[in-house]
């Protein structure tokens, strides 16, 4: 039997709200999500990837997130405490001024995700090139010990992805 | 003919000086590690030390990519004892509970023409946004030897301990 199996793709055919995957299986040690994705945000080139776990959402400040960045020629870093779990840096449609065709692309690291002696630490690698132009190694927390189950994914400011978002969800073994 | 292959896994279940793992096959192209480590040491985050084939000879150099402020900054090691610069363990005053997350390749690790690099990503997750209580970053490792890897060791290098649920999983990476 396979060691990375794919769990679950979604493919955008309309622009949707947010993405969900739910009834994680905990038969796998990490997990990981491939993303090409981009937000319909008009007012922006640039979006934040907002993640729930077991829908542990608004009003919860269980979560904290840090970043470093080259965006363009500078480098630097940040992060927020106690609040929401938001990746950096997806691309947006800035009301169709970014290339139509443009999205970002993320690798998203989940381990030990069902461990109950742990709480749930993510990192993640993410990039785009054209009107935002960034790449970024970030990592988040989520104060809780609990087995991942459900994996909720948005936007900070959105309110969709783009028809052509794809995410995939892969599960590692480890025997 | 499966891609990945599980070699070693390891949760702890207590405290220990070291994760040590022996006679790697040689039967694969690349080795992946993935570990979720804690240390006791007084600190938020932990350097860890990366040996192969138990050298303990002043062969090993690293190139570093890390923040743990608004700044981003760059440095490099030579001819140390081991790989170092490898932040991959939350220490005992960061948040309870929370472990450091460390991924590590090593491409073509039992080709015997070849010097070894290693490529490291890691990040000390902390509820905190205070300078140096949380720490990301990447490492570009090398080893000076030619020799195949059949032995992986990290080392908390102030002496401190891997604490219990510690876990190291070590796979094997074939191609086509």
């Amino acid at each position: 039997m396979a060691v990375i199996e794919a769990i679950e793709t979604v493919y955008l055919e309309a622009d949707a709200t947010s993405v969900t995957f739910s009834s994680i299986p905990t038969t796998y040690e990490h997990l990981q999500i491939r993303m090409h994705l981009k937000s319909d945000r008009s007012s922006s080139s640039v979006d934040g990837l907002q993640i729930d776990f077991n829908d542990d959402g608004h009003p919860s400040t269980a979560y904290s997130y840090h970043w470093m960045r080259g965006s363009s020629t500078t480098a630097s870093a940040g992060g927020l405490a106690s609040g929401r779990l938001r990746l950096q840096n997806m691309i947006a449609a800035q009301g169709g001024v970014t290339d139509a065709a443009n999205f970002s692309t993320v690798i998203l690291d989940i381990l030990d995700y069902r461990n109950a002696n742990k709480n749930t630490t993510v990192m993640a690698l993410m990039g785009s090139t054209g009107n935002w132009s960034t790449v970024s190694f970030e990592s988040g927390l989520w104060d809780n010990t609990d087995a991942v189950t459900k994996i909720l994914l948005d936007q900070v400011n959105g309110p969709n992805f783009m028809r052509g978002s794809e995410f995939t969800l892969y599960g590692l073994k480890s025997s | 003919m499966a891609a990945f292959t599980v070699i070693d896994h390891t949760e702890l279940s207590g405290n220990a000086a070291s994760y040590d793992v022996t006679s790697i096959p040689s039967s694969y192209d690349h080795l992946y590690l993935v570990i979720s480590t804690r240390t006791d040491d007084v600190v938020y985050f932990d350097q860890l030390g990366l040996r192969l084939n138990g050298d303990t000879g002043t062969n090993y150099s690293w190139t570093r990519l890390n923040a743990g402020t608004s700044a981003v900054t760059s440095g490099r090691g030579s001819s140390d004892t081991s790989i170092e610069y490898l932040y991959g363990a939350t220490g005992s005053s960061a948040l309870a509970d929370t472990f450091g997350t460390m991924t590590m390749w090593i491409p073509n690790y039992a080709n015997t023409s070849n010097f070894k690099q290693t490529l490291h990503q890691w990040a000390q997750e902390n509820n905190s946004t205070t300078d140096w209580q949380w720490f990301v970053g990447m490492i570009a490792g090398l080893w000076q030897d030619t020799s195949a890897v059949d032995q992986i060791t990290l080392t908390p290098l102030d002496g401190d301990n891997f604490v219990q649920y510690s876990t190291f999983t070590l796979y094997g990476v074939t191609g086509a």
